[in-house]
């Protein structure tokens, strides 16, 4: 059974008397141990994904409209849509861990570092103030912090960015949660540090089995350390599978476009694939195939009021079956 | 070769002591140069001075020692009133278009402002043309004149703010991550557009990044930048295929690790 089982997640967003479809229909497992990116643009739903499981959305204005997301713990599975305000607070920070793009939305800005790494291993681990210390003083030093006997009285804002960063994984080391759901974590970060971030990351989930949902812009960041990847547009899965075949055969269009769109050494002197337009407004969600929507795109009529299903391609890969052609290279160079 | 452009010799930043905290020295004797029509790329991680090298050139920040020369100009000795009448010459795009566009202009009052900075300044019709004319170029709508910064995308607003920067007929423009936060299929988008004005105008860029794929992308010539100083310089493509110095070969090896094949 996998760890994390999320079956036709739709989230909406009310606002201003109108509906903002945010997620629609989003279904993928998850395994022990797997990371699993998330990639997709502004907009594309990735993030509102990631915080409908966490149930971090102000409701209202969000509102999970459908959906399932059975995660398994000791005590058997739990629907994360379903629990209580109470219950779900619970399995934050012990069955699921969370980072952020920016630390400092987790840490207190107020608390010594002692109080913020011990407070969940004395809460759900009951250990006294002195082992929990002791165990997070050797999390620390695990994720690179020099002296961490004595840094650990500090406050987050004594930290850079990156180490700051470092310190939540270490909270991560400590409460090993089952599934560590990461939004953009490296993204504001140099990219030696974020080399270093993602392979405390990847040891996490060696070495803890630890799941990983991680939510990325970055077709780079998943190239490299994720197993699978998802690609999101316009609040859909446009594909999901193994990360390197879609990062080297993409199937869906959009995916080829995001690729194409990369600006790299070996395309020097050339214009890049620049998509013309912007993604779907989706206060009034498209019908069919979003990509239509895109000026240039053409071809896929057979999909102009009906979505197209999701399809599997090969091992673990599927795909929607958008026959969407995409506007030429020489067409986009101008756009 | 052709003479620089632009010409840093040895320039030197320190910031002084703040509450219990010693001087910084952001730039420690730097020199670069960039030649006319190219893609100067300045990489480095934050705190490499690249930011304030940057500020330096667009005289938003006093130096301490060394010169800027642009062409036969000591640039950075320019009292007021020259600058004034130079400062046409050297233009700057932002990361962020949203904090660098006045949200309460219209984008008309914006670039009409940018007019303003014009040697020989279109008036009445011909500069409401002018501004028409640069819509058009970036890539925006007629109607997006009457608009304020808030109705645009992140894509559309860095639309605005070339447009801004162009407009003024500079020479060099100093762009500071001008595509780093926007998403890849937009960043796409603009950086066809940067290329394309920089060949039809003959623009010199000094482009400031932390992207390596992007310099290797774009740029001509790089210099590698760490704590205030340059450890490597030199044709862009030679410097990113044989790197001398540990510190860019470090930051290759971290930026080939987010590689793709594709």
């Amino acid at each position: 059974m996998p760890l994390l089982d999320v079956q036709g997640l739709t989230t909406r967003f009310a606002m201003r008397g109108e509906t903002v479809h945010a997620v629609e229909d989003v279904s993928f497992v998850l395994e022990e141990g797997e990371v699993l990116g998330v990639v997709g643009e502004s907009g594309s739903g990735k993030s509102v994904m990631a915080s409908s499981l966490l149930r971090l959305l102000p409701m209202p204005p969000a509102q999970i409209a459908a959906g399932q997301a059975l995660l398994q713990t000791e005590s058997g599975p739990l629907d994360l849509l379903q629990l209580s305000e109470r219950e779900i607070r619970r399995v934050r920070g012990r069955e699921i861990g969370m980072i952020f793009q920016d630390p400092m939305t987790s840490l207190n800005p107020y608390l010594r570092l002692s109080t913020q790494l011990t407070e969940g291993l004395r809460r759900h681990y009951g250990l006294s103030k002195r082992a929990a210390i002791e165990q997070a003083i050797e999390a620390l030093e695990r994720v690179g912090i020099s002296d961490a006997a004595k840094r650990i009285h500090s406050h987050p804002h004594e930290f850079s960015g990156g180490m700051r960063q470092r310190v939540m994984i270490a909270m991560m080391l400590l409460l090993q949660p089952r599934l560590l759901i990461a939004d953009e974590p490296t993204t504001a970060l140099d990219v030696t540090v974020q080399r270093q971030i993602l392979d405390q990351l990847g040891a996490l989930c060696r070495d803890a089995r630890t799941a990983v949902l991680l939510i990325t812009h970055d077709l780079g960041v998943v190239a490299q350390r994720c197993h699978r990847v998802m690609v999101m547009y316009a609040g859909q899965v446009m594909e999901i599978g193994p990360s390197q075949v879609i990062c080297e055969a993409p199937r869906h269009p959009y995916t080829q476009a995001l690729l194409r769109a990369r600006p790299s050494a070996s395309l020097r002197g050339q214009p890049l694939y620049a998509l013309p337009g912007n993604p779907p407004d989706l206060r009034e969600p498209p019908v069919g195939d979003p990509l239509l929507l895109r000026p240039g795109v053409t071809g896929g009529d057979r999909w102009r009021t009906e979505r197209p299903p999701l399809e599997q391609v090969g091992a673990g890969h599927w795909v929607r079956a958008s026959e969407a052609v995409l506007p030429a290279w020489e067409e986009v160079r101008d756009a | 070769m052709p003479d620089p452009r632009l010409r840093i010799e040895d320039l030197r930043v320190t910031f002084p002591a703040r509450a219990g905290r010693a001087p910084v020295e952001a730039l420690k004797g730097v020199s670069v140069e960039a030649y006319p029509g190219e893609v100067l790329g300045i990489v480095g991680e934050s705190g490499s001075g690249k930011s304030t090298l940057a500020r330096s050139v667009l005289h938003l920040q006093a130096i301490d020692g060394g010169r800027i020369w642009l062409d036969d100009t000591e640039w950075s000795t320019l009292v007021p009133a020259a600058l004034r009448r130079q400062r046409h010459a050297v233009q700057m795009v932002f990361q962020d278009p949203h904090a660098s566009l006045n949200p309460r202009l219209t984008i008309r009052e914006t670039l009409a402002e940018a007019l303003r900075c014009r040697p020989q300044r279109p008036r009445g019709k011909a500069a409401r043309q002018e501004i028409e004319g640069w819509l058009d170029r970036v890539g925006l709508p007629k109607d997006a004149a009457q608009r304020y910064p808030h109705e645009f995308s992140g894509g559309q607003r860095q639309r605005i703010a070339i447009a801004r920067a162009l407009i003024p007929q500079p020479q060099v423009v100093v762009a500071d991550e001008p595509v780093s936060a926007l998403d890849v299929s937009i960043q796409a988008q603009i950086l066809n557009l940067l290329e394309s004005l920089r060949q039809e105008l003959d623009l010199t860029f000094v482009f400031i990044t932390h992207d390596l794929e992007l310099v290797g992308y774009w740029a001509d010539r790089v210099a590698v930048m760490r704590r205030g100083e340059v450890v490597e310089q030199g044709d862009a493509e030679a410097v990113l295929q044989r790197p001398q110095h540990a510190y860019t070969q470090e930051l290759l090896a971290s930026a080939a690790d987010k590689r793709v094949r594709y």
